[in-house]
């Protein structure tokens, strides 16, 4: 087990690695900088500072960026052409993408390009949010999505369980950049009960994890259904009702645990979901979270801010994988990573 | 799917489910206890006329659009920055609380940490002199080698100064800063202080405005000894150190700023508001939430038609003067294309209808431009007029050769940046082009920063463009379209503009001086690349519990003149 563990470690560095390589090849393909403002400024400081007119990798077709004539071009070590395409090269010291690396190998995400402050104290700033978010929206699903879905599955073709599946459905196809205005509008807006958007204490987030909430509910209450239809007719439950055992104790204590798997099977993927998806609530609610910051941050170039972004949502994502196939081992003997 | 075996691994599995559910709550409890904002249960009517706004904000409250980059007044360039820093600093002049029915721009500023300045009389040398008084929020004097100390550290020729421009009307600043040199010669730059409490400032031309240029926070002092102690990190809260009627309390990335009275400034008991919340609100629906649901004092920006539209009825809403002008840029750069042809440009500017567009399409919360230059510029009148003269237009269009009898005009494109007003503004132009000159024009819009990408590489015909004033002077908008300016950003350039500009530049006599902008300024709007569209106002939402929160034409407000009636 150890030596799987180890193993997936090595394969998670590998991973993130290549997710880095990608994503700042990416925010470097983006046309634009973050370096242009809409008034003419010390442009070409701003580039030199952050070696934007650097390459980003050793081998490349392009010239780097320069958009300012005043400022120093970069000069590339050889030029050659290989038909129509011009290539360039240049020492892999010089580069952005060895820069970056370096800087992640010393344990630093870097200094966001917009602001004065260091990606890391940003994200630790707005990190806490999310997770609550993520968390209590996840709370929200459980709470409406399991009851739901054993309350259709125990009356399986009726009108409760048809209004239940409706309700999910309806559920699962609300957007959530729908269902958020139309809460803030109802209850923030009219009734007066919650603030319509800002996060200073708990009642804040009440609104903002239910709409983040409320679409996995849906999902998780088909998925309790589900389970609940397969194990009420498992010959386990049967035994239990000729053992003449009240109809409550069989559902609680022997139906429910095994209608609850696939649940929690799906956890895993639930969690990321919430922490990754929170990017569009917290907009609504202008919640100080990870998620509003990754979308400024792209929309301002903000390559550092961005790579730091990526970094812990796929670090999280990583992370949580890993967890789940540790977790499958202890609840599914026969699965055996050795 | 996966099946669980005993009692005992399931019992683990939802032991797992059930902390991860615990620890959302425990997070949930620790940032209980901030302010009591949310006073919930209060039911109210989404009709907040009927309450007065702000009334759940535990302080004064107001927005800004966006984080600021930074605390630093030397770096920094944007509004949300400018705004905050007005507050935390304080320059040798302050701006006054307004600027309505002012005309003359030397009545706007007022006395800061200088007490009074003198001019000599070739209007080239300000002798300034500091009050005793004035302290930092340590309590430690206000030297005028603070501010040599912060103005050299802008010049310094690698400091990342963004604004280091604004200096440059300083003898020997753009010298100093553009140095090569090690150690250039500080000598060289007209920046002196032959005492504590005096600082004499030599300029390159009698420059009208400088006072107010002394009131901008690139001018404003930085604390040397903080600077140096903790090098970046002095803006922190826990470390910085400011000058102005307020101390930087605490700053929460994304969500707040708040700042207190500083008890160390020196007109400290005529200032009257103690404490401010500034929230952080990038979206506009979410500020006018904010509003509605009275935990705003203020809306602090200015908003647009389809967030004001609503409320215009509203007692609280104002409609402020503002010192700025839409425009349309249009690049003379492509010699192949028509609009490098100066009739084409004047066609398209009289086939505008700008009441219309501003009446009928912006609710009328703009006024129609009828020249460059913003009509509240204190002093100064433009003497040229764009009008609407549809048949003109098309007479113009035929004597360069298009149109009716001529070669038929090419699809133009006319860049914006997406958002709901231009978008107003771009879509009714392109009808009332197409009715009165037949021009076909494709409309193009991109997100902000490709949009600023694709003017600054002239990658365009026609784009919308806005300026506001840096300072109640014409030079402020006329300059940036002389020859190679790095805000001109059209490929325009005239001999005879760039000649009135520098003429204005060295004339001391303001009379004189006028009149030669009068000038360069109808050179621009006939030839120009330029169409004026409308001139900017400013639509906010103010509580009519704040006392002292008066129109300024340039969106500058000190709390220290404002007051909260209970």
């Amino acid at each position: 087990m150890s030596r799987f563990i180890i193993k997936r470690l090595f394969g998670s560095v590998f991973v993130l690695l290549t997710i880095v390589t990608l994503a700042l090849w990416i925010t470097r393909m983006a046309p634009s900088n973050p370096c242009l403002k809409e008034r003419a400024t010390n442009t070409c400081g701003c580039i030199a500072v952050h070696k934007l007119d650097r390459p980003v990798f050793p081998v490349y077709l392009s010239v780097p960026l320069e958009p300012v004539a005043a400022c120093d071009a970069w000069e590339p070590v050889s030029e050659f052409s290989v038909g129509p395409v011009h290539i360039l090269t240049a020492g892999w010291g010089d580069t952005q993408y060895f820069h970056y690396v370096d800087q992640l190998l010393h344990g630093s995400l870097g200094d966001s390009m917009k602001t004065d402050r260091s990606v890391l104290e940003t994200l630790s700033s707005a990190l806490p949010y999310t997770l609550q978010l993520g968390l209590q929206a996840l709370f929200v699903a459980l709470l409406i999505g399991v009851p739901a879905g054993l309350y259709a599955g125990l009356r399986q073709n009726t009108m409760a369980d048809y209004s239940t599946m409706t309700l999910a459905m309806v559920g699962v196809s609300i957007p959530n950049f729908v269902l958020g205005p139309l809460l803030i509008m109802f209850f923030a807006l009219d009734l007066g009960w919650f603030r319509p958007n800002g996060w200073d204490s708990w009642m804040d987030s009440v609104l903002p994890s239910i709409t983040l909430g409320l679409y996995y509910a849906a999902y998780i209450a088909r998925l309790t259904r589900g389970g609940m239809l397969e194990v009420i007719r498992k010959d386990f439950i049967r035994t239990a009702r000729a053992k003449g055992l009240t109809e409550h104790a069989v559902v609680i204590t022997h139906a429910m645990r095994g209608a609850i798997l696939p649940v929690v099977s799906y956890m895993g993927p639930a969690v990321a979901a919430l922490l990754a998806g929170s990017v569009v609530v917290e907009e609504i609610f202008n919640l100080p979270g990870v998620g509003k910051l990754f979308v400024r941050a792209a929309l301002n170039r903000d390559y550092n801010m961005v790579l730091g972004t990526v970094i812990l949502y796929s670090t999280v994502l990583v992370f949580l994988n890993l967890l789940v196939d540790i977790l499958y081992t202890v609840i599914d003997p026969r699965v055996n990573y050795d | 799917m996966i099946g669980l075996r005993n009692t005992h691994t399931r019992a683990r599995a939802g032991l797992a489910v059930l902390l991860l559910v615990g620890l959302g709550g425990l997070l949930g409890c620790d940032k209980k206890g901030g302010e009591k904002t949310a006073d919930e249960g209060s039911a109210k009517s989404a009709a907040a006329s009927q309450s007065s706004a702000g009334s759940k904000a535990p302080n004064f409250t107001f927005v800004v659009a966006a984080d600021p980059e930074t605390f630093d007044t030397a770096k920094m360039t944007g509004a949300p920055e400018g705004r905050i820093a007005m507050q935390l600093f304080e320059g040798l002049l302050v701006p006054g609380p307004t600027t309505e029915g002012l005309d003359d721009p030397a009545k706007l500023m007022r006395p800061g940490v200088a007490k009074s300045y003198d001019i000599s009389d070739d209007g080239k040398t300000y002798t300034f002199h500091l009050r005793d008084d004035a302290k930092w929020s340590n309590g430690e004097p206000v030297t005028s080698a603070d501010f040599v100390y912060s103005w050299k550290r802008i010049l310094t020729p690698d400091f990342p100064a963004d604004y280091d421009s604004m200096l440059f009307v300083i003898k020997g600043a753009e010298n100093y800063k553009k140095s090569k040199d090690d150690a250039p010669d500080w000598e060289t730059v007209g920046i002196r202080a032959p005492d504590a409490h005096t600082l004499v400032v030599e300029l390159i031309n009698p420059t009208p405005y400088f006072p107010e240029l002394i009131a901008f926070y690139t001018f404003f002092p930085v604390p040397e000894k903080t600077v140096e102690e903790f090098g970046n990190d002095w803006t922190r809260p826990e470390n910085i150190v400011t000058n102005g009627a307020y101390e930087l309390a605490s700053y929460v990335d994304q969500k707040e700023i708040k700042l207190k009275k500083s008890p160390n400034y020196w007109d400290a008991k005529n200032v009257s508001i103690e404490e401010a919340t500034v929230r952080i609100i990038p979206d506009l629906n979410a500020v006018t939430n904010a509003y509605r649901a009275d935990e705003l004092h203020w809306t602090g920006t200015t908003l647009p038609v389809s967030q004001i539209a609503e409320f215009i009825t509203h007692p609280d809403y104002r409609r402020d003067p503002l010192l700025g002008v839409y425009y349309f840029r249009v690049n003379v750069s492509n010699e192949d294309s028509p609009l490098a042809n100066a009739d084409v440009r004047r066609a398209l500017s009289l086939a505008t209808d700008r009441n219309s567009l501003v009446e009928d399409v912006l609710s009328g919360l703009y006024e129609a431009a009828d020249s460059y230059v913003p009509k509240n510029m204190p002093g100064y009148e433009s003497t040229t007029k764009v009008a609407y003269d549809a048949r003109k237009a098309a007479e113009l269009l035929k004597k360069a050769g298009y149109g009716e009898g001529g070669k038929p005009l090419p699809k133009l494109t006319f860049l914006y940046n997406s958002d709901e007003n231009h978008k107003l503004v771009a879509e009714s132009i392109q009808k009332q082009w197409k009715s009165n000159l037949g021009v076909d024009i494709e409309l193009v819009n991109k997100e902000w920063k490709i949009y600023l990408d694709d003017i600054d590489n002239l990658n365009y015909d026609i784009a919308r463009a806005g300026w506001i004033g840096d300072y109640n002077d014409p030079m402020t908008f006329l300059g940036m379209f002389k020859t190679g300016d790095g805000n001109n950003d059209t490929g325009w350039s005239s001999a005879e503009y760039d000649a009135l500009l520098e003429a204005a530049n060295t004339e001391a006599d303001q009379a004189k001086r006028v009149k030669i902008l009068q000038e360069a300024e109808t050179i621009l709007v006939q030839d120009g690349p330029i169409i004026p569209i409308y001139f900017y106002t400013n639509n906010v939402l103010v509580s009519r519990d704040i006392k002292g929160l008066e129109p300024h034409n340039r969106d500058i407000h000190l709390l220290k003149y404002m007051s909260l009636s209970e």
